[in-house]
C-alpha cells in the first residue's frame, strides 16, 4: 500500500510538475472592469525569434506607447493552427476573462475567429494574415483582418540576393505552396526583384506543406545547397534552420520575421556576416493603431459603446508608408551597389504604390550613371512560370488567391 | 546539379545523418526491453540528454563534455524509471509515458526560460564549424566513398560502435546472458542466483544514457545547437517501433536506423533523385509533401501488423517484457 502511495505520488508530482511548466507561460487572470485586449499566439510567447517573438514585439510595443497597464494584456499562447479545440478553448478563457479585443496572430484561428465574433458582438475582434471579416450588412461589423504588403519588403530583399548570387541559384524554403498567396506573393515578389538586377537569375522553391517543421526547414535548405547549387537561401518559414544550414554551408541567408544575423550569430560576435539581411515585420505599427481604435469602442468602464470606429478603421492592409516592415541592416556581404539600389526602390516605395507597385507590367531597371545609380522604369509581360500572361493584380490577389508562380521560379516538390 | 551518382550518395549520407539518433535511441531501447522492460519514455530521455548535453556542450563548447553531459541526462531519466518500476513495481507503459511527458517537458522548461531571459549559450566559431563538419582527414576527399564513408561526425561512428558493443554484450558474453534471462524469464534467473533487480536497473541506466546521446544528436547535428522547442521531434518514438524492426538486435538496428533515416530524408531529398532520375522518379514530384512526413509512421505501422501476424519462431522479443517480477509471487 505504501509502495502504491509512493508510486502514485510521484507520477503525480512528475505529471503536475511538467503540467506547471506549460501553464508557466499562459497569461494571469485579472477581473477589474478596464480595457483588456486578448492575444492568440502561435508559438510560446517567449520564443526570442520567430513569428511570434515579432508580434509579441508589437504587442508590447503597443501596450507602452498607449500606457497600458500589463495585467490589460491577456496572453493564450502554444496554440497550433489546427487544434481547433484549443484554440476555442483560448478564446472562450479570454471571453471569460473580460476581453473587449481579441487579436489572433495566426492564419488558422480565422475560422474560429469569426465564429466568436458572430456570437459576441460586443467583442472587438482582429485577425492577422488571413481573410475572413465580420463586415457588411446584417453582420456584427466587429471582426476585421489585417496584414501587410510585405512583399514589397521581399521585393527588395530580392534585389540584394540577385546581385550578390554568384551561381546564379537562389533557395527558398517556403512553410506553404500556391494555396497561400501569403507564401507565393512573397516568392514571387523575391524573383522579380532579384530579375531585376540579374534577368538569368534562378530561384529555387521547396514547400515544407507546414508551419512548424524545424528539422525539415533546415534540411530543405541543405538540399538547396547541395542539391541545387543555391549559394543563396532565403526563407518564408519561422526557425533560424535555413540561416544556419547555409552558414554551415558558407554561403549566405536572408532571413524572415526576425533578425537571423543575430540569431546565428557566434559568441562574441553580434551579428554573422554570412546573413545578408532579414525582411522583419513591426507589428507595433499595426497594433498601436488598431488597439487605439478598438479603445474608442468602449467607455471608460469598458463597457460597450458602439462600433462605429471599427468599422470605419476596417481591414488594414499596411503598406511601405506605415512603417509596418523594414530589412534589416545589409551585411558586409552583400554585393557592391545593393546598399544604393535598395536606397532607390525604397525612395520610391516610400511615396505609396500608386507610382509603381511590384506585381505590375513596370519592371524596374537600374543603370549607373557618373558613379550614381539611377532607376527607370521599363515595360514588361509579367508571366508565371508556365508562360500564362499575369495581368490586373490586384489587393484581393496578394492576400487571398494567388495559386501561381512567377517565371523563374522552379518548384521542386508539391 | 550533381551527377547521379553523387545525388545517390548525398541522399545515403543524408539517411545516415538522420538514422544516427534513431540507431542510439534503439540501441538504449534494446538493452531496456532486452532485460525485462518495456521503457516508452525514449522521447523523454532523449529530450533531457538533449537539453543537459546541448548546454554543458555549448557552454564549455567541448564535444566530449557535450557526449557526457547527455549521457548522464539520459541516465538520470533511467534512473527515475527504473526506481519506479523495479523499486516500487509500477506500470512500465505508464511511467514509460509519464518520462517521456516529464523529460520533453523539462527540456521546454529549461530551454524557454534560458531563451527568455537571453542566457542561452551561443556557440563559438571553432564549436559551430566542429558540430557542422566532421570527417575524418584525408580519407573524407578520396572521391565518392570519402563522403560516404568518411565525411560524419564523430558520433555517427561512435554509434555504430556502441550498436556493435551492446550486440557483443547481449549475444556473446557472460553478463549478457544473465541479463537476457532477466528479461526472459526473471523467476528462473533468479531462482540460479542471478540478481535480476541489479540486472535492470544496470541496464536501464546505461541504455538511457546511450538515449541521451541520441538527444545530444538530434541538439547538436541536426539543429546545429540552435534551441527549438522541438529538438527530438517524434524520433524516439520511431526508435520505440525501430527495436521491432530490427529484431532486437543492436547489430540490425544499424541497418534499420539508416532504412528509417532514409525515409525521414525523403521529404527533403526526393526532389533531387527525382531531377537525377527523371525517367523512373518524374512520378514523385506530384506526392504531396505530407505523406514524407507521415512515411515513417507508415512503415512503423506496416512493421507492427507483419510482425504480429508473422509470430517468428527466432523472435528476438522477450518473453517476461513489460511484466514487473515480484520476487514474492515466484
Amino acid at each position: 500500500m505504501k509502495k502504491k502511495i509512493t508510486v502514485l505520488l510521484t507520477v503525480l508530482v512528475m505529471i503536475v510538475a511538467s503540467l506547471g511548466i506549460m501553464s508557466a507561460f499562459t497569461g494571469c487572470t485579472d477581473t477589474d472592469d478596464e480595457f483588456k485586449v486578448g492575444v492568440l499566439h502561435i508559438n510560446p510567447v517567449t520564443s526570442t525569434s520567430g513569428y511570434t517573438y515579432a508580434h509579441q514585439q508589437g504587442i508590447t510595443y503597443a501596450q507602452e506607447e498607449l500606457g497600458l497597464k500589463k495585467s490589460q494584456i491577456i496572453i493564450k499562447d502554444s496554440l497550433p493552427d489546427d487544434q481547433t479545440d484549443l484554440i476555442n478553448a483560448a478564446i472562450e478563457e479570454l471571453i471569460a476573462e473580460g476581453c473587449n479585443m481579441i487579436i489572433g496572430t495566426s492564419f488558422g484561428y480565422m475560422e474560429e475567429m469569426q465564429a466568436y465574433a458572430k456570437l459576441y458582438p460586443e467583442i472587438i475582434f482582429s485577425h492577422g494574415t488571413g481573410y475572413l471579416d465580420t463586415y457588411g450588412e446584417g453582420q456584427n461589423n466587429n471582426m476585421n483582418n489585417y496584414f501587410g504588403r510585405i512583399y514589397q519588403i521581399r521585393y527588395l530583399a530580392g534585389l540584394v540576393a540577385g546581385l550578390t548570387t554568384e551561381t546564379g541559384n537562389i533557395g527558398y524554403v517556403v512553410a506553404r505552396g500556391t494555396d497561400t498567396a501569403e507564401c507565393t506573393s512573397g516568392v514571387n515578389a523575391f524573383t522579380l526583384g532579384a530579375q531585376a538586377v540579374n534577368p538569368n537569375v534562378k530561384v529555387h522553391v521547396m514547400i515544407l506543406n507546414s508551419w512548424f517543421d524545424p528539422t525539415n526547414e533546415k534540411g530543405f535548405a541543405d538540399t538547396l545547397i547541395e542539391d541545387y547549387d543555391c549559394d543563396v537561401i532565403t526563407q518564408h518559414c519561422d526557425t533560424e534552420g535555413p540561416s544556419s544550414s547555409a552558414k554551415a554551408h558558407g554561403v549566405y541567408s536572408i532571413g524572415y520575421n526576425s533578425d537571423m544575423a543575430l540569431a546565428v550569430a557566434d559568441k562574441g560576435v553580434e551579428r554573422d556576416p554570412s546573413v545578408l539581411t532579414s525582411v522583419l515585420w513591426n507589428w507595433g505599427a499595426y497594433y498601436k493603431v488598431a488597439i487605439e481604435t478598438a479603445m474608442k469602442c468602449f467607455d471608460e468602464q469598458g463597457n460597450f459603446v458602439s462600433n462605429e470606429e471599427w468599422i470605419k478603421f476596417g481591414n488594414y492592409y499596411g503598406d511601405y508608408t506605415k512603417g509596418l516592415y523594414e530589412l534589416a541592416p545589409l551585411s558586409e556581404n552583400c554585393a557592391e551597389g545593393a546598399a544604393e539600389i535598395v536606397a532607390l526602390v525604397e525612395a520610391m516605395m516610400a511615396k505609396g504604390t500608386t507610382e509603381w507597385d511590384v506585381f505590375t507590367n513596370k519592371a524596374l531597371s537600374f543603370t549607373k550613371e557618373n558613379g550614381e545609380y539611377v532607376v527607370t522604369q521599363v515595360d514588361r509581360q509579367l508571366k508565371d512560370n508556365e508562360g500564362n500572361d499575369i495581368n490586373n493584380v490586384t489587393v484581393a490577389n496578394i492576400t487571398g488567391d494567388m495559386p501561381y508562380w512567377v517565371a523563374g521560379v522552379e518548384v521542386h516538390n508539391n | 546539379m550533381n551527377s547521379s551518382i553523387m545525388t545517390i550518395i548525398i541522399v545515403l549520407c543524408e539517411a545516415v545523418r538522420r538514422g544516427t539518433p534513431l540507431l542510439l535511441g534503439t540501441t538504449g531501447e534494446i538493452l531496456n526491453e532486452k532485460s525485462g522492460s518495456l521503457n516508452l519514455g525514449v522521447e523523454g530521455t532523449m529530450a533531457v540528454g538533449a537539453i543537459t548535453g546541448a548546454l554543458l556542450g555549448l557552454a564549455t563548447s567541448n564535444l566530449f563534455l557535450a557526449l557526457l553531459g547527455a549521457f548522464v541526462g539520459g541516465m538520470f531519466c533511467g534512473l527515475i524509471y527504473a526506481f519506479l518500476t523495479i523499486t516500487l513495481k509500477a506500470n512500465q507503459n505508464v511511467t514509460g509515458l509519464a518520462i517521456t511527458i516529464f523529460g520533453s517537458g523539462l527540456c521546454l522548461f529549461i530551454g524557454e526560460t534560458l531563451k527568455d531571459t537571453k542566457k542561452f549559450p551561443s556557440y563559438t566559431s571553432e564549436f559551430y564549424s566542429e558540430i557542422t563538419g566532421g570527417g575524418i582527414p584525408v580519407l573524407k576527399d578520396i572521391p565518392y566513398i570519402g563522403q560516404l564513408l568518411f565525411s560524419y561526425n564523430a558520433l555517427v561512428y561512435i554509434a555504430i560502435l556502441i550498436a556493435l558493443v551492446v550486440w557483443i554484450y547481449i549475444t556473446k558474453t557472460k553478463s549478457g546472458l544473465r541479463m537476457r534471462a532477466s528479461g526472459e524469464n526473471p523467476a528462473s534467473a533468479d531462482s540460479v542466483g542471478i540478481n535480476v533487480d541489479a540486472e535492470r536497473y544496470k541496464n536501464i541506466v546505461v541504455g538511457s544514457g546511450i538515449m541521451g546521446l541520441g538527444g545530444v544528436y538530434m541538439a547538436l547535428f541536426i539543429n546545429n545547437g540552435l534551441w527549438n522547442t522541438d529538438w527530438i521531434n517524434g524520433y524516439g518514438w520511431i526508435a520505440v517501433a525501430l527495436v521491432i524492426f530490427a529484431n532486437w538486435s543492436s547489430a540490425r538496428a544499424i541497418g534499420g536506423s539508416y532504412v528509417f533515416g532514409f525515409l525521414l530524408a525523403l521529404k527533403s531529398r526526393m526532389p533531387s533523385l527525382a531531377s537525377a532520375f527523371p525517367s523512373v522518379l518524374s512520378w514523385s514530384t506530384a506526392i504531396p509533401t505530407e505523406l514524407f512526413d507521415a512515411l515513417p509512421f507508415i512503415v512503423t505501422m506496416l512493421v507492427l501488423i507483419f510482425s504480429s501476424i508473422k509470430k517468428r519462431k527466432n523472435s528476438g522479443a522477450p518473453t517476461g517484457l513489460g511484466l514487473n517480477y515480484f520476487r514474492e509471487e515466484r
